[in-house]
């Protein structure tokens, strides 16, 4: 039951007190880009919180090994890097052994893999001192980070597109930048980070 | 000369219309989040301008027949290779640098824009060409980060390269993400001002396609699954660089031209042979070459070939069949 809460509290952290694509910036071409174009939200939300979860919950188990825990950041950040990669590899062979793939599928799972909010997780865990349950919660989370970040920029988007009173120079990409500051903004807020002094 | 001019434009255009910044909104998260002053932006512009090069020239000499699936990954092991160095150089000679950038620099290894046109240019082209491209996005993305970190430095710490400005009022909020985003916003809309000024028939918005931002998200896993997948438009054709071994190649053109087939007819084609040869004639010709090595002049020529012999095999038959008369 205690771990089963860690999960959903590291899930929750990740998700929403600290939202790691509006907080930090992690992910934030990917959840921007999709967000133009929403049929592929599912898709690649599975996708994401499939090498999130993997990812961090391999990384937190080998950082319980003596010696790699002993080691500095930069030993961290080359395992980390190293744990995507045999990750990604993997799930490639797989993919290519189970045949049924289409192409579209790979290049899917090529964008979820490699991008910064599945790299940052394994971060995030090791300085936040996760434990496993905790660490597969940040995982989770971090998927559905992504999809709440893509519904909110897609909905925000969809009114910038019909609002004939913005500038023309604004319109578009200018709009989107600064609609997602101000998202940005309000997660900063809940995370109770100091805004204004 | 004009390849120096065509170099000069596609930077042009790469730093003004296709900024892969401020129109793509490719490689955010780096910019959002260390371009906080000129030092770290400038230094974001050099890693991300070497990881760049190396990653493109690379990508164009050794993987060009590599699989699109093992390609990302490479691209991730060059990166690795460029950042991992400069990540342990920093740490070791430059701590206060390092605290700034955090755990951003490691990230910069899968940074989307690398991939993208690595993906999108790289591999499709020679080394010449991978090279100036690299070089243009990697110009127009470092511009507009250093732009970004100057401004933020002063509108954030009162300050330029360190030294204080005295300004009154500061806004230490701007170095938080949203900071970066809403720079990135003014930034983008005076760049879009400037060019529908000067060059009206440029059409920014054209590179992040929101067509399709009204589009349902529901559906069958399968349906979605299906579904066109382009995010960073780096092809119409999804399937034309996943394939590329001879062997895929030889098998995709067997699929598109399955077995071509000639009819000529001939009606009398010549007097004296008019006895002997019947009214239709039915040729089929098979195509061994690729398709992509075909084309219309291929087929004609081919066609061409074929009646000759046909002709000079009907000759030697009414030759053959004048002897025995004789």
């Amino acid at each position: 039951m205690n771990m089963f809460l860690n999960l959903i509290s590291a899930a929750l952290y990740v998700m929403l007190f600290q939202n790691l694509i509006f907080n930090a910036g992690y992910g934030l071409s990917e959840a921007v880009r999709m967000s133009a174009k929403p049929r592929q939200l599912v898709p690649m939300a599975i996708f994401i919180t499939y090498f999130s979860t993997i990812v961090s919950a391999i990384c937190t188990l080998l950082d319980e090994i003596e010696f790699i825990h002993r080691q500095g950041e930069f030993f961290h950040s080359l395992i980390f890097a190293g744990v995507l990669l045999g990750v990604y590899i993997i799930t490639m062979i797989g993919v290519l052994i189970y045949g049924k793939v289409t192409p579209r599928t790979i290049r899917r799972i090529g964008i979820a893999a490699f991008n910064t909010l599945v790299l940052a997780i394994p971060f995030v865990n090791y300085r936040s001192g996760f434990t496993v349950f905790e660490s597969i919660g940040s995982g989770i989370g971090a998927g559905i980070a992504y999809i709440v970040a893509v519904l909110l920029i897609n909905g925000g988007l969809k009114r910038l597109d019909m609002n004939k009173s913005i500038p023309r120079c604004f319109k578009g990409t200018p709009a989107m930048f600064i609609y997602t500051a101000l998202l940005s903004l309000a997660f900063t807020g809940i995370s109770g980070t100091s805004v204004f002094i | 000369m004009s390849d120096k001019k065509s170099v000069f434009k596609r930077i042009r255009n790469s730093a003004l219309i296709k900024n892969p910044l401020l129109f793509e909104a490719v490689g955010l998260c780096p910019v959002v989040a260390i371009a906080t002053s000129v030092q770290a932006s400038i230094f974001l512009a050099v890693i991300t301008a070497i990881e760049m090069l190396l990653c493109e020239v690379l990508a164009s000499l050794l993987l060009k027949n590599v699989r699109r699936y093992w390609r990302v990954a490479l691209y991730v092991v060059f990166g690795i290779i460029v950042i991992f160095p400069i990540t342990y150089i920093t740490n070791r000679f430059f701590p206060a640098l390092s605290m700034n950038i955090g755990v951003y620099l490691p990230l910069m290894a899968v940074n989307s824009l690398i991939a993208l046109h690595c993906e999108r240019v790289a591999v499709k082209n020679n080394v010449k060409d991978s090279f100036v491209d690299a070089l243009s996005a990697s110009f127009s993305y470092g511009i507009v980060a250093i732009i970004v970190g100057f401004l933020r430095e002063i509108l954030a710490n009162g300050t330029i390269w360190g030294h204080s400005l005295n300004i009154p009022i500061k806004f230490p909020a701007l170095l938080m993400p949203f900071g970066g985003l809403l720079v990135l916003g003014f930034l983008a809309a005076a760049l879009k001002g400037f060019l529908n000024k000067k060059y009206p028939e440029s059409n920014p918005d054209k590179v992040f396609d929101q067509s399709e931002i009204r589009r349902s998200l529901r559906g069958t896993l399968k349906e979605l699954m299906n579904d066109e997948f382009n995010p960073y438009g780096e092809e119409n054709d999804a399937e034309a660089v996943f394939v590329r071994t001879k062997k895929e190649r030889k098998k995709k053109a067997e699929a598109q031209i399955k077995e071509k087939t000639v009819k000529i007819k001939k009606k009398k084609p010549h007097k004296k042979q008019a006895e002997n040869v019947s009214e239709t004639e039915i040729v089929s010709v098979q195509t061994e070459t690729t398709v992509e090595d075909r084309t219309y002049l291929d087929d004609f020529s081919d066609m061409l070939s074929e009646l000759e012999e046909y002709k000079s095999r009907n000759n030697g038959e009414n030759n053959t069949d004048g002897g025995d008369g004789e």
